[in-house]
C-alpha cells in the first residue's frame, strides 16, 4: 500500500462512518462495493480507467436514483461526493490529486454538517478536521522523496513541524471560539433551504389503531425536554397535545383536515399581570430531527419555533413541523391553563365532521339504543354511564391487549375481553359521545413527564404516549376527558411507570409521592446528571443563537436596529485583539530566535548612528574599534570593551553558557550606555 | 530638528531596505476553492442556523487564518548565509543545460521548512527568472541547509549576475503563498556566474575522439544535437571510459579527482585511475588545433557548441591544443584546467554584442 493511501483511507472513514445514517441503502451498499474495490486495486497496484470510472459513476447517479428518489436534494449531493472522494483514491499520483480529494471530503463534510446536529459530533468534527489538515500538512512528504526532513539527521525539522502543526490547531480554538460566540448570527433567510423527506418519528401517525400505542409506550427514547418559566402545571394537567383524529371506522381513527375551532381572543386579556397568571410558558426542544407534530399542552395559546422549521397547522389547534434540514426541533409556547377558559372565545362548529359514524357494531349499537333517550346530547351524562360501565365490569389496563375480533373490534372489547390500552377506552368513549350526538374527536400525544431535579426541567420520553377525548361544549368550546382516569388513575397521577408495576408493587407505593417512582436509585441519579449536562451544553451550544448573543451582550443595549451592526463591530475587535495578541507572539519569538550577536550588533549599529557613524556589515570587531576610535575618539574605551566582548563571543570556542549569557547582558548594558 | 528628521529618514529607510524584507501572501489556487468551499458552508449554516455547521465554519476559518500567520512566520526575520562549502563563493562557471545547485545556510534559529528559492538573473539589460526545480532541506552542524537545484535550459550564453533571490513558502497546508524577495547587492564577487556553452559533438565523427563504448551508441547519420547532449550527459557522469586499464602516478598538475584513494591507503602514493579509452589513440597535431571555421556551415551557437565539446575533450584527453575563433588569430597552444577554463571563457564570451541578446 501507497504509504498515503492509509491517511486518505482513515480520513475517508472518519467523514463517513459517523453519518453512515444518513445514507440509503442502495447508495450505502454501491460505497461498500468500491471501498472494497479499492483496496483490491491498491494491493494489487492498479488503476481504473477512464471509461470504467464513468461507467461507475453511472451506476451510481442510477442507485442514488432509486434509493433517494431524486438526485437534486442535499443528501443526493454528499453521497455523490463521498462517492467520488472513494473514486478520486484509484488515481492519486501527484500533489494535485491530493488537493482535489481534500476538497471533496470538505464539500462533503459541508453536507454531512447540515445532516446532524448532535453534541458527540463536535468531536467527530475536530478529528476530521485535524486528519484533513494533517493530511495538507504532510502531503509534499508523500511524493518529494528528495525531502529527508523524516531523516533521523532532520529531527530538528521533524519535530518543529510537528510543533507547528499542534500550536495552530491549538491558537485556532480560542480564535474559533471568539467567532463562534460573538459573530452576530445574521438572518440569511433560507437560501439554501429545501424541505426534508424525513419520517415521523415520533412515533404518532395519522392513523390510530388501538393496540399500536403500545410499542411508542415501551420504548425508552427520549423525545423532547422541557423547561417552565415560573408556572409549572402538575403531573395530572400535563397533556401535551400531538395530533387530533376526527375520522372514525367505528374502532380506528385517522386525521382529517380540520378546522381551528378555538381562537384565543386576545382583546379580552386585559394586561401582562392576568397573563402572567394564566400561561404556562415553556420551551421544548426535541431530541431527534425528523419533521412531525408540535407537542403543546392542552390548550395551545401561541408558539414562536426557534430553530429552522416551518410549521403547518393541522386543525384542532394542533400543528405539524417540517424541518429544512435535520435539526433539532426547538420551540417556544405558551398555553392556556384549563381553569381560566372563561378567557377562550368559542368559534360556531361545524359539527357534521364531529359526528360521522359508520355503522357501528351491532352489540355496541344495541347497549348505546338502551339510553339513547335520556343520553342524548348530555355528554356528562354520557361519561358518567361509561365510567360506571368499566368500573362495574372491571375493565383491566394492559401494555398487551391482544388483538380483537376483525370484524367487530369494538364489540369484542367493550363486552369480552374488557381490556386495553388508553386507546381503546378513548376511542370508545369518542364513538359512544358521537353515537349520541355528542361532537368528539381522539386526541394523541403525551401525557406527564418525567422531572430532573438537577436542571429543574421536565424530558418526556415514548412512555409518556398516551391518547384521550375531546368533546364539544356549547358553552366552554372543546372539553378534555381522559377515560384512563377512570380504569387507572395512577397512570395519571404517578406517571407511566406504573405500566411496569406489579399491582402489589402499587399498593405499597405512597401515591400522594409522585416523584417517588422516578428518583428511586443511585444510577437513576447518575442519569438525571447526565442528561442535565447534555441538555445544558445543548442548550448553550446547539441552540445558540441570536437570541442567546443577545443575553450575552446585554449590555451593549443591542436594539433589534443595530444589534448586528454592533455585534459585527465586537466581534471585529475581539479578533483583532486576538491577532494582536497572536503578532506579538510571533514578534517575541521572531526577538527570542535571533542570534545574540545579530541582536548585539544590530542594537550597536542604532546606537552608533546616534554618533553618526554608520557601522558597516563586514565590519569585525578590530575593525569596529579602529574605525569607531579614528571618527570617535572619545567614544574609544567604551568601544574596545565592547569589541574585545564581540570578539570574546564570535570566536571564543569554549565559552560557558552562562559566561555567555552575562557577556551579552555586560555588552548590552555598555551598548546603552553609549 | 532638520537634522534630526533626516536622521530619522534615513533611520526608517534602511529600516526598510535592509532589516527588514517585504512579505506577500495570496491564497493559492487550492487555497482559493478551500476558502470558496468555507465561504459556501458560512452561508449555509447561517442560512440553516445550523450551530454545527457554524462550529465547522469558524474552526475552518480560524485554522486558515492561524496557517496565514504561520506562513507569514516562515519567511519573516529570514536571513540566509551563501554555504561556503558551496560553489556560491566564487563565480560559477557550468555549461548550458547543467544544473546550477546552490546552498544557503538559514542564520535565524528556527528552522525554516518547505521553502523554495528562485533566482532572478541579469544577462546585460535582460531580466530571467529561474526556478529552482528540487530542493533539500538538512541540518548540517546544527544549521538549516538549503540546496536547490535550478535548471537552465532556457539562459543562454553568457555571464550572468544574481539580482535578487525569491523565497517563497506554501508552509504549512498548502492553502497561502508567501513570498519575499532578498536583494543581493554586498557581495558582487559572489553573484555572477558565466554560463558556456552546450557540448555538443560535432557531426564529423573524424575529429571526435570518443570513448568507445559512447561511440557505438551513437548514431552516425545525424541527430547530432541528441548525440551530443548523451555524450555530455555520459561525460558529466563519468568523465572517463567505463573499463578499467592500468594505475599510473599522479603528476602534479593534475587534479585530485582521478586519484584512487584506495589505492593510496594502500601503497600512500597518489595514482591516477587510466581506462580502457583514455590514451586510446594519439591526435594528430594539426587536428589538435580547434578552429570555428572548420564548422561555419553551421550557425555560431553550435559552432561554439561543438568547439566546447572538443575543448572539455582535448583537456580530459590532457593533450595540447589550440582554439581559433577568429580567422586573423595566430594559435596559441596550451594544456590543463587553466587553459581549459580561458578556453570556455573565451567560448562564452565570444561575440556576444553580435549575438545580440544571445539569441
Amino acid at each position: 500500500m501507497r504509504p498515503f493511501y492509509k491517511a486518505l483511507m482513515t480520513l475517508f472513514a472518519l467523514s463517513t462512518l459517523p453519518f453512515l445514517g444518513q445514507f440509503s441503502l442502495f447508495p450505502l451498499v454501491g460505497l461498500f462495493l468500491l471501498f472494497l474495490l479499492s483496496l483490491y486495486f491498491e494491493k494489487k497496484g492498479r488503476s481504473l480507467t477512464k471509461s470504467t470510472r464513468f461507467i461507475l459513476i453511472f451506476f451510481y447517479l442510477i442507485s442514488l436514483y432509486f434509493g433517494l428518489g431524486n438526485l437534486w436534494s442535499l443528501e443526493a449531493g454528499v453521497s455523490f461526493l463521498t462517492f467520488l472522494a472513494l473514486l478520486k483514491t484509484f488515481e492519486i499520483n501527484e500533489k494535485r490529486d491530493i488537493f482535489i480529494y481534500s476538497l471533496i471530503i470538505q464539500l462533503s463534510l459541508v453536507g454531512h454538517l447540515l445532516s446532524v446536529e448532535d453534541l458527540y459530533m463536535i468531536l467527530v468534527l475536530l478529528l476530521i478536521l485535524i486528519h484533513l489538515f494533517y493530511l495538507l500538512f504532510n502531503f509534499h512528504s508523500f511524493f518529494d522523496h528528495h525531502r529527508s526532513e523524516k531523516d533521523p539527521k532532520n529531527e530538528e525539522i521533524y519535530s518543529y513541524r510537528k510543533r507547528i502543526f499542534i500550536q495552530i490547531l491549538i491558537y485556532s480554538l480560542p480564535l474559533a471560539t471568539i467567532l463562534f460566540f460573538v459573530f452576530p448570527r445574521f438572518p440569511l433567510g433560507n437560501i439554501f433551504s429545501n424541505t426534508m423527506k424525513k419520517e415521523n418519528r415520533t412515533g404518532f401517525t395519522d392513523k390510530l389503531r388501538p393496540g399500536e400505542i403500545s410499542e411508542v409506550i415501551q420504548s425508552q427514547d427520549t423525545y423532547f425536554r422541557v423547561r417552565f418559566e415560573q408556572l409549572r402545571p402538575n403531573r395530572a394537567n400535563l397533556y401535551w397535545r400531538g395530533m387530533v383524529l376526527a375520522k372514525t371506522d367505528g374502532f380506528n381513527w385517522d386525521r382529517i383536515h380540520l378546522g381551528n375551532d378555538h381562537v384565543l381572543d386576545k382583546r379580552k386579556i386585559p394586561s401582562k399581570n392576568e397573563l402572567k397568571r394564566v400561561l404556562y410558558r415553556y420551551e421544548v426542544e426535541y431530541e431527534f430531527f425528523s419533521n412531525g407534530p408540535l407537542f403543546l399542552i392542552d390548550r395551545p395559546y401561541r408558539y414562536d419555533v426557534l430553530s429552522r422549521n416551518h410549521t403547518v397547522g393541522m386543525g384542532g389547534e394542533t400543528f405539524f413541523s417540517v424541518a429544512y434540514r435535520n435539526q433539532k426541533l426547538r420551540y417556544r409556547a405558551q398555553s392556556i391553563r384549563r381553569n381560566t377558559q372563561k378567557t377562550i372565545k368559542v368559534s360556531p362548529l361545524k359539527t357534521s365532521q364531529y359526528l360521522e359514524l359508520p355503522i357501528l357494531n351491532p352489540r355496541f349499537t344495541q347497549w348505546i339504543d338502551s339510553w339513547r333517550g335520556e343520553g342524548e346530547k348530555r355528554p356528562k351524562l354520557v361519561m358518567e354511564k361509561m365510567r360506571s360501565y368499566f368500573e362495574r365490569n372491571n375493565f383491566k389496563y394492559s401494555l398487551s391487549p391482544g388483538i380483537m375480533n376483525a370484524q367487530y373490534p369494538l364489540d369484542d372489547f367493550f363486552f369480552n375481553k374488557k381490556i386495553g390500552l388508553c386507546e381503546h377506552y378513548a376511542s370508545v368513549l369518542a364513538i359512544a359521545l358521537r353515537a349520541l350526538k355528542i361532537p368528539s374527536r381522539v386526541v394523541v400525544g403525551f401525557q406527564g413527564a418525567q422531572y430532573n431535579p438537577y436542571g429543574e426541567y421536565f424530558y418526556v420520553q415514548g412512555k409518556n404516549a398516551h391518547a384521550w377525548v375531546e368533546y364539544w361544549d356549547e358553552l366552554r368550546g372543546w372539553q378534555r376527558v381522559d377515560p384512563t382516569e377512570w380504569i387507572r388513575p395512577e397512570r395519571i397521577r404517578l406517571g407511566p411507570d406504573v405500566y411496569f408495576l406489579t399491582d402489589e408493587n402499587l399498593e405499597s407505593m405512597n401515591l400522594d409521592n409522585s416523584l417517588a417512582i422516578n428518583q428511586s436509585g443511585f444510577l437513576q441519579n447518575i442519569f438525571l446528571m447526565a442528561d442535565m449536562i447534555y441538555y445544558e451544553l445543548n442548550r448553550e451550544f446547539l441552540n445558540f443563537d441570536i437570541e442567546k448573543q443577545e443575553q450575552i451582550f446585554d449590555f451593549l443595549d443591542l436594539d433589534d436596529k443595530s444589534k448586528y451592526i454592533k455585534l459585527f463591530i465586537l466581534s471585529f475587535i475581539l479578533c483583532l485583539l486576538f491577532a494582536g495578541c497572536i503578532f506579538f507572539y510571533f514578534y517575541w519569538q521572531r526577538r527570542r530566535n535571533r542570534e545574540p550577536l545579530d541582536e548585539i550588533y544590530r542594537n550597536l549599529k542604532v546606537r552608533l548612528n546616534r554618533h553618526g557613524i554608520v557601522l558597516r556589515s563586514w565590519w569585525g570587531p578590530r575593525k569596529l574599534f579602529e574605525e569607531v576610535s579614528e571618527i570617535r575618539p572619545e567614544l574609544r574605551e567604551e568601544i574596545e570593551e565592547i569589541s574585545k566582548g564581540i570578539e570574546e563571543l564570535r570566536y571564543q570556542r569554549k565559552v560557558q553558557r552562562e559566561s555567555v549569557a552575562s557577556l551579552i547582558r555586560s555588552l548590552e548594558r555598555k551598548i546603552k550606555k553609549l | 530638528m532638520t537634522k534630526n528628521l533626516s536622521q530619522l529618514q534615513s533611520r526608517f529607510k534602511d529600516l526598510l531596505s535592509k532589516r527588514y524584507h517585504r512579505i506577500y501572501i495570496l491564497p493559492t489556487q487550492f487555497g482559493s476553492y478551500f476558502i470558496l468551499v468555507i465561504f459556501i458552508l458560512f452561508l449555509m449554516s447561517l442560512s440553516y442556523g445550523h450551530s454545527l455547521a457554524i462550529t465547522g465554519t469558524f474552526l475552518f476559518v480560524s485554522i486558515v487564518v492561524m496557517s496565514t500567520f504561520y506562513t507569514n512566520y516562515n519567511l519573516s526575520g529570514i536571513r540566509f548565509k551563501a554555504n561556503e562549502k558551496s560553489k556560491t563563493y566564487r563565480p560559477l562557471s557550468l555549461f548550458k543545460g547543467e544544473d546550477l545547485v546552490l546552498k544557503f545556510k538559514n542564520l535565524s534559529k528556527k528552522p525554516r521548512p518547505d521553502l523554495r528559492f528562485d533566482l532572478e538573473v541579469k544577462r546585460g539589460q535582460s531580466l530571467y527568472k529561474i526556478s529552482g526545480f528540487k530542493s533539500f532541506t538538512k541540518v548540517q552542524d546544527h544549521k538549516v541547509v538549503f540546496k536547490t537545484i535550478y535548471q537552465n535550459r532556457s539562459l543562454k550564453r553568457g555571464v550572468y549576475k544574481i539580482q535578487s533571490l525569491k523565497v517563497s513558502s506554501h508552509f504549512p497546508f498548502g492553502l497561502f503563498g508567501a513570498w519575499s524577495y532578498l536583494q543581493l547587492k554586498d557581495r558582487k564577487e559572489n553573484l555572477e556566474f558565466f554560463l558556456y556553452p552546450e557540448p555538443i559533438k560535432p557531426p564529423d565523427t573524424r575529429r571526435a575522439y570518443l570513448i568507445s563504448d559512447l561511440d557505438n551508441e551513437s548514431d552516425k547519420k545525424g541527430a547530432d544535437q541528441k548525440l551530443g547532449e548523451d555524450l555530455y550527459e555520459n561525460l558529466s557522469n563519468r568523465e572517463v571510459g567505463d573499463h578499467f586499464f592500468e594505475h599510473r602516478l599522479h603528476k602534479e598538475s593534475e587534479g585530485l579527482r582521478r586519484v584512487d584513494w584506495k589505492m593510496y591507503a594502500r601503497t600512500h602514493e597518489l595514482y591516477i585511475k587510466n581506462y580502457s579509452s583514455d590514451d586510446q589513440e594519439e591526435i594528430p597535431l594539426n587536428e589538435r588545433i580547434l578552429n570555428r571555421r572548420d564548422y561555419q556551415q553551421y550557425p555560431l551557437e553550435s559552432q561554439l557548441s561543438f568547439l566546447c565539446f572538443r575543448v572539455r575533450q582535448m583537456s580530459k584527453m590532457d593533450l595540447p591544443y589550440s582554439l581559433i575563433l577568429d580567422s586573423e588569430e595566430e594559435p596559441v597552444w596550451g594544456r590543463g584546467k587553466e587553459f581549459e577554463k580561458a578556453c570556455l571563457l573565451r567560448l562564452c564570451l565570444f561575440d556576444l554584442n553580435r549575438e545580440g541578446d544571445g539569441q
